[in-house]
C-alpha cells in the first residue's frame, strides 16, 4: 500500500500497459489453442562429451583423474569421450509452442593411458529422462530440456606402483544425475537434423579410492531424427 | 500487480537502494521483458498442455522379484489415479523370475561338481595363494543363487473416497529350479553372450533348472538352502493411496502411496526365505503427466525394513514409465525401475588387489531393470502382461521376469 501512495503515476501507466499486453497475448493464445497436435521423435546422436568440462550451472566435485595424475603422471589423452545416444521424445504442440517428455540412452567407453604406463578403462551407460520445451518455428524447432535419470559404470584400473601392477574393477551407479540441454531440430519432411549441447552433473563415487569421477560434463551432439 | 511490485521493493530494500531510485530505473522495457516472460510461460503451458489427461492405465505394477528381497516389503510403481468412491477392484498377479548369481564363477570355485558334493562355507573363501586361514574369509557378501521364484498375489483395491484408496495384497511364494534356464542360455547364445563368462553369469558351470540358495556374509552362511518350496503364504501388505491432485494444464497429477507389511513371526525352515517377521513400511510419491496419447510417470519412494536379518535396513525406489494409449481401453508401456541394493555396504574397499572381495563389491550397487508390457481394461475386466530385464548385471537383481495380472473391477 505504501508504494501505491508514492508512485501512483507509474502504477497507472503500468496497469494500462499490463492490460493491453494481456489482451494482446490472450488473443494470440486463443488462436494458438485452436490447433493441437502430438508429435514423437526417434533420434540418434553422436559427438563429443568432455568429462573434464564444467556441467554448466550444475555442480560437480570430480577429483578422481586429478588424483591419478598426481600418482601416475599426466594423461596421454584428453578426457573427451564419444557417446552414442538414442533418444525418444514426445510432445504436445499448440500453435508454435510445445512441451513434452523425452528419454535418452547414452553409452560410451574409453581407454585412458598415464605416463607411467598405468591404464584406466571407463565404460558408462546413462539413461536420462525429463521435460522438453519447444518453439516450433518455420524452419527450425529450438528446444530446452531438463531432467534426471541414472548412470551405471564399469571402471577397470591397471596401475603401476613400485614395480608391481595392481588391477581392479569397480562397478558403480549414479542415482540422481541432473541435466539440462539446449538445442534445435531442423525438419526435412519426416526426417530431420538435430544438434544439442547438454550439461550433465553425474559424479560417481569410485569405491577403490573414495574419489569422485564425473560421468557427465558437457556434451555437444549432432544427429538425425525421424518424426511421426 | 501488487505482488510484482512488491517483489521489486523487497528485493532492492535488502540491498539498501532507496525506493525512488528503483522506480525510476524500472523502465518499461525491463517490465515488458519480465511480463512477457511470465505471461509467455503461462500462456505456453496453458495452450500447449490444454485438455491433456494426466493419468492413463498406469505403469506396470511389478515389485522387486529378487529372491533375497522377496521376504521384505518392496513398493512398486503405480498409477496416480485411485479407485473412485465405493468402487472395487480384485485381481490375481503372477510373476515368474529367474535369477542366477555365482560370485565364485571367476575362480570356478563353485560348479556343478561342488553342488553335488554339498556346498560349504569354504567354497566362498578367497583362493588367493598369498593368503591362508582366516585371511581367506571374504569380507562383505558372496552368493550362489540358482533360483526361479513364482510370486502369486491376490490384490484388492477399494475407493474410500474419490481420492483415497485402500489396498490389500495377499502373496504366496514358490522357490524352485524352474524351467527358464534353457531359454535364457539360448538367448545369451543367440546374442553372442557366453554363458561361461561374467556377462552370462557363469551359467554354464551349473546344471540347468537346479535350485540353490546360498547367501554368505563375511565368510559365514546367512541363508543356505537347497530345499524348494511351493505356494507358501508370505506376509500380507496393507496400502493407502491418496490422489493429492489430478493435475491440470501445467501441473502433473500427484499421488502418495503408503504401505505396511503385516509381520508374521513364524520363520521356521523355508519360511525364513518368504517372511521377514518385521513390520516393514514404505511410501511412494508418484507423478504423472499426459501429452495427448502419451503419458509420462515418475516415482520416488522408500521402504523401511524393520527386521533386516543382516541385510539393508531400507530400500530406495525410483521409476520412470512411458505409456502410449492405443485406445481408451489399452496401452503399451516401457519403464525403468531403480532400487538400492538389498546388500548393505559393510566396509570401505581400500585395497586394490584383484581378489574375491573386490569382485563381489558390485553387489552393493543399486539395481536397474527395464520393463515392457501391455495393459487392457475391457468393460469390467482388466489384463496386464509384461517382462522385466536386468540391464546392469551386478548380481543383485533378478535376471528376467515375466508377469501377468488379471481381474475385474466394479
Amino acid at each position: 500500500m505504501v508504494k501505491m501512495k508514492t508512485l501512483p503515476a507509474f502504477l497507472m501507466i503500468a496497469t494500462i500497459r499490463f492490460w493491453f499486453l494481456m489482451l494482446l497475448l490472450t488473443m494470440l493464445v486463443g488462436q494458438a489453442q485452436a490447433i493441437e497436435q502430438t508429435f514423437s521423435y526417434l533420434s540418434i546422436f553422436s559427438g563429443s562429451q568432455d568429462l573434464s568440462a564444467s556441467s554448466g550451472a550444475l555442480s560437480s566435485k570430480s577429483n578422481y583423474f586429478n588424483s591419478l595424475e598426481g600418482e601416475h603422471g599426466n594423461l596421454k589423452e584428453s578426457r573427451k569421450v564419444q557417446p552414442l545416444v538414442v533418444g525418444f521424445d514426445f510432445y504436445r504442440a499448440s500453435g508454435s509452442v510445445a512441451s513434452g517428455f523425452g528419454i535418452e540412452i547414452q553409452r560410451y567407453k574409453k581407454l585412458f593411458n598415464f605416463s607411467d604406463g598405468s591404464q584406466l578403462s571407463l565404460e558408462a551407460l546413462g539413461v536420462l529422462y525429463g521435460f522438453n520445451f519447444y518453439y516450433r518455428g518455420d524452419f527450425w524447432f529450438p528446444f530446452f530440456g531438463f531432467g534426471t535419470g541414472n548412470y551405471t559404470s564399469k571402471i577397470q584400473e591397471a596401475f603401476y606402483a613400485s614395480d608391481s601392477l595392481t588391477e581392479s574393477t569397480i562397478f558403480g551407479q549414479v542415482d540422481t544425475p541432473l541435466y539440462y540441454k539446449l538445442g534445435a531440430r531442423i525438419p526435412l519432411n519426416s526426417w530431420g537434423i538435430v544438434f544439442s549441447q547438454q550439461f550433465i552433473s553425474a559424479d560417481l563415487d569410485v569405491a577403490s579410492s573414495n574419489k569422485h569421477i564425473a560421468l557427465g560434463g558437457t556434451s555437444t551432439l549432432f544427429g538425425l531424427y525421424y518424426g511421426f | 500487480m501488487d505482488s510484482i511490485c512488491l517483489g521489486f521493493y523487497v528485493l532492492e530494500k535488502k540491498s539498501g537502494i532507496p525506493y525512488e531510485i528503483i522506480d525510476r530505473s524500472m523502465k518499461f522495457k525491463d517490465f515488458f521483458i519480465l511480463f512477457l516472460f511470465l505471461a509467455g510461460m503461462g500462456s505456453w503451458a496453458e495452450s500447449a498442455l490444454a485438455k491433456s489427461r494426466n493419468s492413463g492405465l498406469g505403469p506396470l505394477e511389478l515389485r522387486n522379484q529378487y529372491p533375497v528381497t522377496q521376504q521384505f516389503l518392496s513398493l512398486h510403481p503405480e498409477n496416480t489415479a485411485t479407485q473412485k468412491k465405493g468402487k472395487s477392484r480384485f485381481s490375481y498377479h503372477i510373476a515368474v523370475a529367474n535369477t542366477f548369481v555365482n560370485t565364485q564363477g571367476h575362480s570356478k570355485q563353485i560348479t556343478s561338481k561342488e553342488f553335488q558334493n554339498k556346498i560349504s562355507e569354504s567354497d566362498f573363501d578367497d583362493n588367493d595363494p598369498n593368503t591362508s586361514g582366516s585371511d581367506d574369509k571374504v569380507r562383505g557378501f558372496s552368493l550362489y543363487l540358482d533360483v526361479e521364484t513364482t510370486r502369486h498375489t491376490f490384490e484388492y483395491r477399494f475407493g474410500l473416497s474419490n481420492t483415497f484408496e485402500f489396498g490389500l495384497d495377499i502373496p504366496f511364494l514358490s522357490f524352485g529350479g524352474g524351467m527358464m534356464d534353457s531359454l535364457i542360455e539360448s538367448v545369451h547364445d543367440t546374442i553372442g553372450v557366453s554363458n561361461a563368462e561374467y556377462r552370462g553369469a557363469f551359467r554354464s558351470f551349473s546344471e540347468k533348472n537346479q535350485y540353490a540358495f546360498y547367501v554368505v556374509r563375511d565368510g559365514t552362511f546367512l541363508f543356505n538352502s537347497e530345499k524348494s518350496f511351493n505356494l507358501v503364504a508370505a506376509e500380507p501388505v496393507l496400502g493407502l493411496k491418496w490422489n493429492i491432485s489430478e493435475g491440470g494444464t501445467v501441473l502433473p497429477a500427484i499421488s502418495l502411496k503408503l504401505a505396511y507389511k503385516v509381520p508374521n513371526s513364524n520363520r521356521m525352515g523355508f519360511y525364513k526365505l518368504s517372511r521377514s517377521g518385521g513390520g516393514d513400511w514404505g511410501h511412494y510419491l508418484i507423478l504423472s503427466k499426459g501429452y495427448g496419447s502419451w503419458l509420462a510417470y515418475f516415482g520416488d519412494g522408500l521402504t523401511r525394513i524393520q527386521e533386516n536379518h543382516n541385510m539393508a535396513d531400507s530400500l530406495k525406489h525410483r521409476f520412470m514409465a512411458i505409456e502410449y494409449r492405443l485406445s481408451k481401453k489399452s496401452s503399451i508401456l516401457i519403464q525403468t525401475v531403480t532400487q538400492s541394493s538389498i546388500f548393505p555396504k559393510t566396509h570401505e574397499l581400500r585395497e586394490l588387489e584383484a581378489n574375491q572381495e573386490q569382485k563381489n563389491f558390485n553387489l552393493v550397487v543399486p539395481t536397474n531393470v527395464f520393463m515392457g508390457g501391455y495393459k487392457l481394461e475391457w468393460n469390467q475386466l482388466i489384463w496386464e502382461m509384461g517382462f522385466a530385464q536386468d540391464y546392469a548385471n551386478y548380481g543383485n537383481e533378478t535376471d528376467f521376469v515375466i508377469f501377468i495380472e488379471t481381474g475385474m473391477q466394479w
